[in-house]
């Protein structure tokens, strides 16, 4: 029954999105946009895009930093939200179904590469910085240092808490872990690098 | 007493992160904040956690650039265009219970009989005798079914790589088939076959002391099919470029296999003409594979 309810409420909600001017896009929440953007509105995947397209390129680079990957995995990430949006489900959060594909993507690209998580990501987050700010402060840089230095997961928790405003929960559904274990993974994060500006 | 006052400390301690970000219930919060008020060492934690959280404001990103975002942008319009563009065709296709297997039997049907016509004249009736002609045949239809189904699969989804693959075979073998019947039809173009399998044959001879112009003909029918299926795969996608070439050229000459095998037959040929066949879909690939990406990229580039 519930299901049906469900169906019903998608159908509708699709039906009504073709009938509706593009203008008012802006009011809908993600999971709205994403049903019309199922039943083929431009303007939905349009909006979604706006809202999504610089933080997750921004996710990728504070991860990766890499510009040519973190462009590759920004575009891989798209289009398998758009190739795989039929799988959608609006009963799941959008955000964290799309983060989720990113972050998959991440951790494919890692395993790919075959190389050492924390001391490939440190020498990625130097280049990065070096490009973005060129007069970087000691102290600036002793901050990247103390991030490079977080292990990958504790990275991955600590950019989703704190630069996607994710909660917990949310964090969580991205990352396959439990809301206590990713409490645990932010907090071991900060400590560190507390303790590494303690240290400098 | 003491020991109490360190379990607090402790709960309270694993709750600070969660407080600089106000992620909090409010009960939480106001336990946390009469704590903090009450405990010094906790509150220097605090502060010290929220001064990191405030650091963590400055580590800079680099921006998006524009070029990638309209790019990425337009890619994906693009593709939601061309499918809703085909939609009203597909959607009318219906992909449920008996369907599923009837729509790709009665098009694989379609598809054979559509090849037979194509490539009739080509086959003697002295020497291809019926027992051998059926069970070709049947075999192609069959392939022809599992490449339809493969489509109709993908339908509406577009994530499977293989209804695009089966796409382009079915594809590719009909033009493939179809240069096979205006080369026999067209004498100009009949006259190029030959003088292009002559010239071919000739370097074979050269170079590994034999040389057959049916084989070459062969070869050229099988390069150029692949050519085309691949240059349509370097042209519409760039990323996973060396599994579509693998696999398209693998499909594209199994499509072929039955008719290679057929015409081999007569010639005191078998399977070494489909291996022949095979390095003429590989090298086909190859060369349509990186002219159509570079066809892309140029068009790209002019684009932006």
């Amino acid at each position: 029954m519930a299901t049906l309810k469900k169906t019903l409420a998608r159908s509708f909600l699709s039906a009504v999105s073709y009938y509706e001017t593009e203008a008012s896009c802006s009011s809908f929440s993600d999971e709205e946009l994403m049903i019309r953007y199922q039943a083929g509105e431009e303007a939905a995947l349009e909006e979604l895009y706006a809202r999504y397209g610089k933080k997750i390129y921004g996710f990728l680079m504070r991860r990766l930093t890499n510009p040519e990957t973190s462009a590759d995995l920004f575009q891989e990430t798209f289009l398998r939200l758009h190739r795989g949006r039929a799988l959608y489900r609006p009963e799941l959060p959008f955000k964290t179904w799309l983060y989720s594909i990113a972050n998959n993507l991440l951790r494919d690209s890692f395993r790919a590469k075959g190389r050492s998580k924390v001391a490939g990501a440190s020498e990625d987050n130097g280049n990065s910085v070096e490009a973005a700010v060129p007069d970087g402060s000691y102290k600036l840089q002793s901050f990247k240092e103390a991030f490079a230095g977080l292990t990958d997961d504790q990275k991955e928790a600590l950019v989703l808490s704190r630069y996607e405003g994710m909660k917990y929960d949310e964090i969580g559904r991205v990352m396959g872990r439990s809301t206590e274990a990713v409490n645990q993974l932010v907090q071991r994060a900060m400590r560190h690098l507390r303790e590494c500006a303690d240290d400098s | 007493m003491i020991l109490e006052k360190r379990m607090n400390c402790t709960e309270i301690h694993s709750l600070l992160v969660k407080q600089i970000a106000d992620h909090l219930v409010p009960e939480e919060r106001r336990s946390v904040e009469r704590h903090l008020a009450e405990c010094a060492s906790c509150a220097a934690e605090e502060r010290s956690l929220a001064m990191i959280w405030q650091e963590c404001e400055g580590l800079p990103v680099r921006e998006i650039p524009t070029e990638l975002y309209e790019k990425t942008r337009g890619r994906i319009l693009n593709d939601l265009k061309r499918e809703k563009s085909q939609s009203p065709w597909l959607a009318k296709i219906p992909i449920t219970g008996l369907w599923r297997a009837l729509i790709p039997i009665a098009a694989g049907l379609a598809t054979t009989a559509i090849s037979y016509g194509l490539i009739h004249r080509l086959v003697d009736p002295r020497v291809h005798h019926y027992s051998i002609l059926v069970p070709l045949f049947s075999l192609w239809w069959l392939l022809y079914i599992g490449g339809f189904w493969l489509i109709l699969k993908g339908k509406g989804e577009r994530s499977l790589r293989l209804d695009l693959v089966s796409a382009r075979s079915i594809s590719v073998a009909l033009l493939a088939l179809l240069i096979s019947f205006l080369t026999y039809e067209v004498e100009f173009l009949r006259w190029l076959a030959v003088s292009a399998a002559y010239e071919i044959a000739v370097v074979s001879n050269d170079v590994f002391g034999m040389g057959n112009t049916f084989v070459a003909a062969w070869w050229i029918h099988c390069c150029l099919a692949s050519f085309i299926g691949a240059f349509s795969f370097g042209f519409s996608r760039s990323r996973g470029s060396s599994e579509n070439l693998f696999i398209g050229s693998f499909v594209v000459t199994l499509f072929l296999s039955p008719a290679m095998y057929l015409q081999g037959s007569s010639h005191n040929h078998g399977f070494d003409l489909i291996a022949f066949a095979a390095l003429g879909a590989y090298v086909g690939s190859l060369l349509g594979m990186s002219l159509g990406l570079l066809v892309r990229r140029q068009f790209s580039f002019q684009a932006a």
